[in-house]
């Protein structure tokens, strides 16, 4: 790689460049060494510790429900709450890795079932709770039926929305089963990810050799690459899009992710810092360095920098609730500008960056059918 | 000969055309002659029309994603005159459906899938016009079934034939204007779960030679055991009636497959023994298929790999492939070897394989991405 650079250098530094044909787009593009080295450099800088921190928190989730229950009923559940909002914050790290120990098991959808377009959650916990039925809460039945109840959203509304609920020793007897399963889910994917021969990072650390999973290394740094776009991709399109619709009047907050518990806005500040962190930690061997190391790589990165710098300083000024927010003066015409800055950072990183280093994620091979 | 619009494109680029009969055409090819749904700057979708001078053609609004279209011909054959109407399906899991009068290039209707369906985004016309057969998902039967609509009676939903299989995605008429031949899939979705894979485990695709009117299983086939994994999604089907398969694999990523298959009458799915650079360089993914109007040379766009590749239909072996970062949608392009292409980054242009020239029609502009497929008219 370093070789193929200093030979480009030398050959740009005599203008003969000019003189032969156009270099083909792939020329100057990352190697399987720098994918390598990218996927190392991510595992341990990003995925291992979010897997970690959510593993930390499934575990006091379940501590304090089960603390809160002691007395048959939910009640102020402060201790609960607090434990809910730490739950949700190290999820909103590793909501967007859609891949590996997270699509076993239909993880993803059990920790959060979301959006719920169809109102499901509220359906099926009403059901539960107007016919309660011990058996339903039978561990691996629990585990294995619907996915709306047994997630974060679920555990949302026992906490936040459901005063009535409260004092039902049944709906206590829930939010502990809901916490066992998190603490479950969470532990599992750390496991998978972290623990044994077959651990998921060992996959992805030896893919260059080629495996069932990935082809090569580069195949696994595009799964890098699309989660940083999923990331972005799901605040646009889910988060903001979905809520604010064209214009004040069809804003839709009941729409926004955790509007019960008020962080919706606080979602999206950590979903963007998870994608920054993507981007930028990694040191030498992560995506900014990578990019910065192909030619025309420097602008981009700056126009990046900027772009995630100007977001997160607009999301910093804004509550932490989505309806509030949009309760304020002008806070629909904030939330607009966010969302018109996410839409920029998805283009860029869609666009010039998936092309410079030759990462397609592209309109039709990004999410094909 | 059957004068397809398309064939006058070569005419409408100033190139003589030479048909069967030996007639020339000198015709300036003006109106549409290929249509293709698009995601806009700004997020906006659409679909537009393509004419001879490029995608300049009328852009229709959409209400979503669109993803196939079905074309129900109108009595013309010269451009200009009644091309007829276009029904442009939502991409999965949606359920809007808009039919766009092709000549004015507006909406002459929209309808949608039942509450309990939704589309996959692909659609054909019976013989007649009458009858649109789309493939749905009966999401929570977890099977596949052929929406019937009566486009002479706004569409109104007539009933339903199963598909034989899980997942249908593309499916297209036989030549006897009786027979739908369907790419079951064979991978379990529910919109509740957004577009995530339910059933790789046991998942099972087919191709399943469907009668139109009773929905009677006539043939079905499979791939052998060992490659229940790789997915039956698209194909293309020559005027004699052989079927050509593009495929994507969701089997382990290093053991290479073939992802292009034939197969044709009673016999069994041939898979094309292919190079394995150029597997490799496919990623194990095809986006879509077109036969050319010959019927000779196929053309299979590997989008993951930003490859279209070529194949001889006849002797059913690899050709030649050429670079298209993000290509996907393909369609005939009038004349031998010759394929309109589109990619997500916005360029359309017309592949001459026989010559090795690309024409350009459309260079992108910056936020115009072409969705996966187009519908050659």
């Amino acid at each position: 790689m370093t070789q193929r650079r200093q030979f480009l250098g030398f050959c740009g530094g005599l203008g003969l460049g000019l003189t032969l044909r156009p270099l083909p787009a792939f020329a100057a593009a990352p190697d399987q060494d720098d994918f390598a080295e990218l996927n190392n450099a991510l595992l341990d800088q990003c995925l291992l510790p979010r897997y970690e921190a959510l593993a930390v928190a499934g575990e006091s989730l379940e501590g304090a429900l089960r603390r809160d229950c002691a007395d048959g009923g939910l009640g102020g559940a402060e201790e609960s709450k607090k434990a809910f909002h730490a739950m949700m914050d190290a999820w909103m790290a590793a909501q967007h890795l859609r891949f590996g120990p997270s699509e076993l098991f239909l993880r993803a959808d059990r920790m959060q079932f979301w959006p719920d377009k169809r109102g499901v959650t509220g359906r099926r916990l009403s059901q539960l709770l107007a016919n309660p039925d011990p058996a339903a809460l039978e561990p691996q039945r629990f585990a294995q039926g619907s996915v709306a109840i047994q997630g974060l959203p679920a555990l949302e509304r026992l906490l936040f929305d459901m005063p009535e609920a409260a004092e039902q020793p049944f709906a206590c007897d829930l939010a502990v089963r809901i916490g066992e399963n998190l603490k479950e889910i969470s532990a599992g994917l750390l496991a998978d990810w972290r623990d044994g021969p077959s651990a998921y990072a060992a996959v992805l650390r030896n893919a260059r050799q080629g495996d069932a999973e990935f082809l090569d290394a580069k195949e696994a740094s595009l799964q890098l690459a699309k989660s940083l776009r999923s990331a972005l991709l799901i605040v646009v399109d889910f988060k903001l899009q979905r809520v604010l619709g064209e214009a004040v009047r069809n804003a839709k907050p009941k729409r926004a992710e955790s509007w019960r518990s008020g962080r919706s806005l606080r979602n999206i500040e950590i979903n963007l810092e998870a994608a920054q962190a993507l981007y930028q930690n990694g040191g030498q061997g992560g995506f900014s360095a990578l990019l910065r190391r192909q030619p025309d790589g420097p602008t981009l990165h700056v126009e990046i920098e900027a772009v995630f710098r100007r977001t997160r300083k607009k999301l910093a000024n804004l509550p932490a609730s989505m309806t509030e927010a949009l309760e304020e003066e002008g806070g629909w015409q904030r939330l607009s500008a966010v969302r018109d800055d996410v839409s920029q950072l998805l283009a860029l990183i869609s666009g010039p960056f998936s092309q410079m280093l030759d990462l397609p994620l592209g309109f039709n091979s990004f999410d094909g059918d | 000969m059957a004068i397809s619009r398309r064939s006058l494109l070569t005419a409408g680029l100033g190139l003589p055309l030479v048909g069967h009969a030996g007639m020339a055409f000198a015709v300036s090819g003006r109106g549409p002659l290929a249509v293709g749904a698009s995601a806009e700057t700004g997020g906006r979708f659409a679909v537009r029309m393509i004419t001879g001078q490029g995608a300049d053609g009328d852009i229709v609004d959409l209400p979503g994603r669109g993803h196939g279209a079905a074309w129900r011909r109108g009595a013309g054959v010269i451009p200009g005159e009644d091309p007829g109407e276009v029904v442009i399906l939502a991409r999965r899991p949606g359920r809007f459906a808009v039919v766009i009068d092709v000549a004015e290039g507006r909406v002459k209707q929209r309808f949608e899938a039942p509450r309990a369906r939704h589309f996959y985004g692909h659609g054909v016309f019976s013989r007649d016009g009458r009858r649109l057969f789309a493939t749905e998902n009966d999401f929570d039967g977890g099977r596949g079934v052929i929406g019937v609509y009566d486009a002479e009676n706004g569409y109104r939903r007539l009933g339903e034939l199963p598909s034989h299989g899980i997942g249908p995605h593309e499916l297209a008429l036989l030549s006897d204007g009786r027979r739908l031949v369907v790419a079951n899939g064979g991978i379990r979705t529910h919109p509740d779960s957004g577009r995530r894979k339910l059933n790789l485990a046991t998942m099972a695709p087919n191709l399943a030679y469907v009668d139109s009117d009773s929905g009677a299983l006539l043939q079905r086939f499979s791939l052998p055991e060992d490659l229940h994994l790789l997915s039956i999604r698209h194909l293309a089907v020559s005027r004699d009636d052989a079927v050509c398969l593009a495929l994507q694999n969701e089997g382990p990523r290093n053991r290479l497959v073939p992802l292009v298959g034939f197969q044709r009458d009673g016999t069994e799915i041939a898979l094309a023994e292919t190079p394995a650079a150029v597997l490799k360089s496919m990623r194990h993914y095809c986006g879509s298929a077109a036969l050319d109007d010959s019927g000779r040379y196929l053309a299979v766009s590997a989008p993951r790999g930003g490859r279209i590749t070529f194949w001889s239909a006849k002797e059913r072996r690899y050709l030649a492939e050429i670079s298209v970062a993000d290509g996907c949608g393909l369609a005939p392009a009038g004349g031998v070897g010759r394929f309109f292409i589109s990619s997500g980054q916005g360029r359309l242009f017309i592949y001459d394989l026989t010559r090795g020239r690309e024409t350009a029609l459309y260079g992108g502009a910056p936020g115009l991405a072409w969705d996966n497929h187009l519908l050659a008219l």
